[in-house]
């Protein structure tokens, strides 16, 4: 009896796995392709989808994950929709926008089961991981492929995405962080709403007249996470740095440094900036004509038409030294585990991308500098107030830690936790200090 | 003294219904809150000083929703997810209740002592495994994947063994000597005189794995598998979306179906979480 | 045709038929929940990434590793404190909640229906409403909290306030739980134990701690061991609100483990090993609370 039993179990046990392995073995991709045939249908019948999704009118479907959860996401989504509706390949692109948090949370873990997207947009900071964890493939061949001119990219922002000599992810967009202003605000205080201030005690000196915390209005904003990493360009203009230049030690531990973070301190001590703000909730201050200054990034801009701000936009301040600000290049990456014929959906929706038109659409209407020379030219662009102050980047842009792996470690686990140390109030030295041990173990691994 | 006692019996009334009603304001505000700020315009959410009631409705949230997140296939997901597991766990659970509360066979106390043990064992314990598991057996991503880890609960058994026990002896008996089969006594007789008590599991299920979230999380790394948690919790996270309004658009849709659910079988909701305590 | 026809025959007798209606539910336990359980104990004894890179024997060095580990040590206690002050409030607000809607009247059935509302809806939901109500700059709850004089309360937002936040938003959503069980339990009192407590001239609260306390008192252990291991595993509630922050104060043992498994660093031997000692919590904690129990009733 018992043997039946065991037996039984045991051959259950088979018809499952087999089941399973049934699926496991279907081609890569399979549930993407599944899923996405039609929104409606289930993904019970899969097979018939892939094929139909494969098949049907030559075209091809492709998942699509990016981070582009401000305003600029409603831009994004507009020109993929156009894309859909207007390539002559037949093909569709479903994008997907999270938070980087959760895109670097299910993006592994997608390529460990096999079931990633094609189509990534991750930054320049994170080509060493994404090189080396073999997520992304290099795809030298595109400008071959597509017939993309590749004379047309500046070159920085091709060789900000290069990994090992190869190309791992080709531009899609370039920026850095800039000071944004509410007019509306300025003039309230006192202040002439066209000038915005040029150094960081001018700051200092403007968020105290615009703050009024009973209508909690804020001065100025320091968000301890979620946000750009305004802090890199303050400490470069305050004449201190991160890592040293060959990027093998911390270079944090400095007097330029600790005076930085007390100067945040005293801010956020004062009530001149919210204390423990997210970026998120930053933006929403901004957003909501409670902020004064704030140093962000351009997809604010988008979310500040329509909330219809009265705002300015103008390169960072300058501290002791000269003002600064980090490049950050945004590319477009192909997954490893894509099949054939969705690395070409991908390769045919990068180039449309990176049209003349299409790059000019999206810094027009986000103010996002250029990157292609063909833009950079036109002159619609040029005579664009905000796209041309925000083009300045080239005269004080950086790129941080170039060469590091741990970059964005750097950044997402030491620094902004240190902000946000300081910004509650604990002694700047300690934890300068501490972060500083923290950089060193990240840059020995 | 009898007196004294109805004053004081008195004194406590209006103390209870003082309290009672503040506490209705504080359980029921968050709740109509939300329903509310649904309905706003993004600007009068965030908007200082904060109202409560509004002055403009739109209902852009819902669009911005809809068109930011595949907010349509979560809600697709949900269901099948919810409603597939629901269903398949009450019949396993009524299958295996029965078998330990009415029938004599080999091994049934170790068989039993194994469920208790599974109870004991939390889910996070596993979820490491069982992610791995599900990955090496291609079901991650897929709705069977979703269902099968869920498709019992020894808590279910238990439940469901003891409404089985509390049914009258020798039921089984009379059917056997009418010539009915085994599989025939417990479709037909015996599960239809529990039905109070599938109704609570079914509750029970439909409850847990609607709001369900690090489950879901975890066994669903294709966006367009997520479920309504899951996917409003990697929507707002700290690191979050700008927009406020589809994150409440979105919260107001998801509990929504378990509310109207609730106006209907409120009995069985209850009995849900409240027979957990009696019955052990 | 024939042959499952005597299959059908030989198992239709009780002792055999048990095993097949056994049979669906045993091998999902076994498959979903046996295995993984003792894959967890294999897992945490290797080094093992999610990409599968470099997977090598470890031994207990990632156990080593966690007694080491500062955030492991501030996640425990994180998770403790959240135990040691969710749970008595929860069973506390709801035990005098449902001793006072314990009578059948409109009043009271109406209340008892209002007071479960949250628990039915997710934690993801109610975290959404309260992050936005609770923020210190837009929310209305620190808004109006200014207006009675008590500025800058920013709730998830501070490193005093969060964890307490998180409790109370916890309790809000839970107390009708425990409030219905103990409803039930004290309608199963018998009343004649009330008749004659007043015959004896006994008030109200005599009668609460004389008679509905004592005859409680396994209801409410039961609710205390649930709501217990239940809490040990608190997550959904610092997901969607706080994601363990501010500085790490609400980052629970469940929450850390996901962050090492399933972002960076991807480390599942390591997260394994974390899931273990908390499993080893969680026993310890039930087991000498069950012991507990059958002493006093003894």
């Amino acid at each position: 009896m018992k043997r039946k039993i065991i037996a039984g179990l045991l051959s259950a046990v088979c018809i499952v796995s087999l089941i399973g392995c049934g699926n496991t073995s279907s081609p890569m991709g399979t549930e993407e392709n599944a899923d996405n045939s039609t929104s409606e249908d289930t993904a019970t019948d899969e097979t018939t989808a892939t094929e139909s999704a494969e098949v049907s009118d030559g075209g091809t479907t492709i998942q699509f994950w990016n981070s582009f959860t401000g305003t600029d996401g409603d831009v994004l989504r507009e020109i993929v929709d156009t894309y859909n509706k207007t390539n002559t390949k037949g093909n569709t692109i479903e994008m997907d926008i999270m938070p980087t948090d959760s895109l670097e949370e299910k993006l592994p873990a997608a390529i460990a089961s096999k079931t990633a997207p094609a189509l990534v947009i991750k930054g320049n900071f994170d080509t060493a991981t994404y090189g080396e964890n073999g997520i992304f493939q290099s795809i030298d061949d595109f400008f071959e492929t597509t017939g993309t001119d590749k004379t047309d990219f500046s070159d920085a922002s091709l060789e900000a995405l290069q990994y090992e000599g190869k190309q791992l992810m080709i531009p899609m967009q370039v920026h850095s962080t800039f000071l944004f202003w509410n007019k509306d605000l300025f003039e309230a205080a006192g202040l002439d709403p066209e000038t915005p201030p040029a150094t960081w005690d001018e700051v200092v000196a403007d968020a105290a007249k615009i703050t009024d915390s009973s209508k909690k209005i804020y001065g100025v904003g320091f968000p301890v996470s979620g946000a750009p990493c305004y802090f890199d360009a303050m400490f470069k203009s305050n004449g201190g740095d991160v890592v040293t230049e060959n990027g093998t030690a911390s270079a944090l531990d400095s007097e330029a440094n600790l005076k930085t973070l007390q100067y945040i301190q005293e801010l956020v001590s004062a009530g001149y900036a919210p204390k423990g703000a997210t970026g998120a909730d930053t933006d929403n201050l901004m957003l909501a004509d409670q902020l004064g200054i704030y140093c962000s990034g351009p997809w604010l801009v988008n979310g500040l038409k329509e909330n219809e701000i009265n705002f300015g936009v103008a390169a960072m301040p300058a501290g002791t030294s000269e003002a600064a600000g980090v490049i950050e290049v945004q590319g477009f990456g192909v997954t490893s585990t894509c099949s054939d014929a969705e690395k070409a959906a991908a390769y045919d929706f990068i180039a449309y991308w990176n049209t003349t038109e299409v790059c000019k659409e999206w810094s027009l209407r986000n103010g996002f500098p250029p990157y292609l020379k063909s833009v950079a030219a036109d002159t619609e662009v040029q005579a664009d107030p905000i796209v041309s102050a925000l083009s300045s980047i080239s005269e004080f842009g950086f790129t941080f830690a170039p060469g590091v792996s741990a970059a964005n470690q750097i950044n997402a686990d030491v620094l902004f936790p240190l902000i946000e140390n300081i910004s509650a109030g604990n002694d700047c030295q300690t934890e300068l200090t501490k972060a500083s041990e923290s950089i060193d173990e990240l840059l020995s691994k | 003294m009898i007196k004294e006692n109805k004053k004081s019996e008195i004194a406590f009334k209006i103390i209870k219904y003082v309290v009672m009603i503040a506490l209705f304001i504080i359980v029921l505000f968050p709740l109509l809150w939300l329903l509310i700020n649904s309905f706003k315009t993004e600007k009068e959410i965030i908007g200082f000083p904060p109202t409560i009631i509004g002055t403009k409705y739109t209902l852009k949230s819902f669009v911005r929703i809809f068109s930011n997140i595949p907010f349509a296939a979560y809600i697709k997901n949900t269901v099948i997810f919810a409603g597939g597991t629901t269903v398949i766990a009450v019949i396993f659970d009524s299958m295996a209740g029965y078998a330990f509360a009415r029938l004599k066979f080999k091994g049934k106390n170790a068989l039993f002592m194994f469920v208790l043990l599974t109870m004991m064992v939390p889910f996070q314990v596993m979820m490491i495994p069982l992610f791995l598991e599900s990955n090496y057996l291609g079901l991650l991503n897929t709705y069977p994947g979703l269902i099968l880890p869920k498709a019992t609960t020894a808590f279910g058994i238990f439940m469901m063994r003891s409404y089985f026990s509390a049914l009258p002896k020798d039921l089984e008996e009379a059917a056997r000597v009418d010539g009915l089969n085994e599989m025939g006594i417990f479709w037909k007789i015996m599960f239809p005189l529990v039905k109070p008590g599938v109704m609570t599991l079914a509750i029970f299920h439909l409850m847990t794995n609607w709001n369900d979230l690090l489950y879901p999380l975890m066994m669903t790394s294709s966006t367009r598998m997520r479920t309504l948690a899951a996917g409003l919790a990697l929507f707002v996270g700290e690191h979050a979306t700008t927009y406020y309004g589809p994150q409440l658009a979105g919260a107001l849709i998801s509990v929504t179906p378990l509310l109207v659910l609730y106006i209907f079988f409120q009995k069985y909701f209850i009995a849900s979480v409240a027979t957990s305590g009696i019955k052990d | 045709m024939k042959k499952l026809e005597s299959i059908k025959r030989y198992l239709n007798k009780p002792s055999r038929i048990a095993y097949v209606f056994l049979a669906p539910s045993l091998i999902v336990l076994l498959v979903f929940a046996i295995i993984p359980l003792i894959a967890s104990l294999i897992i945490s004894v290797m080094n093992m990434n999610i990409f599968f890179t470099d997977t090598s024997f470890a031994g207990i060095s990632n156990f080593i590793q966690a007694f080491q580990d500062g955030r492991f040590w501030n996640a425990l206690l994180n998770t403790v404190v959240f135990v040691v002050f969710e749970v008595p409030l929860q069973i506390v607000i709801g035990l005098l909640v449902a001793n006072a809607l314990t009578k059948t009247t409109v009043f009271n059935k109406v209340a008892r229906s209002i007071f479960f509302l949250p628990v039915i809806c997710s934690m993801a939901a109610i975290g959404i409403v309260w992050s936005i109500l609770l923020d210190g700059n837009i929310g209305l709850v620190p808004y109006l909290l200014e207006k009675i004089g008590i500025p800058n309360a920013t709730f998830f937002r501070d490193v005093k306030t969060a964890m307490p936040t998180v409790i109370a938003m916890t309790v809000w959503k839970n107390f009708g739980y425990t409030m219905s069980i103990l409803v039930v339990g004290i309608q199963g009192i018998s009343t004649s134990y009330y008749e004659a407590a007043q015959i004896d001239g006994a008030n109200k609260i005599e009668q609460f701690f004389n008679i509905t306390l004592p005859q409680l008192k396994d209801t409410l252990g039961f609710c205390l061991i649930t709501n217990t291991i239940g809490s040990l595993q608190v997550f959904d509630q610092v997901y969607v609100t706080t994601q363990g922050g501010p500085q790490y104060k609400t980052e629970t043992l469940v929450q850390y483990i996901y962050k090492t498994g399933f972002s960076q660093p991807y480390n599942l031997g390591y997260a394994s090993a974390l899931s273990v000692l908390l499993l080893v919590v969680i026993l310890l904690i039930s087991f000498s609370m069950y012991r507990n129990m059958f002493m006093k009733t003894d």
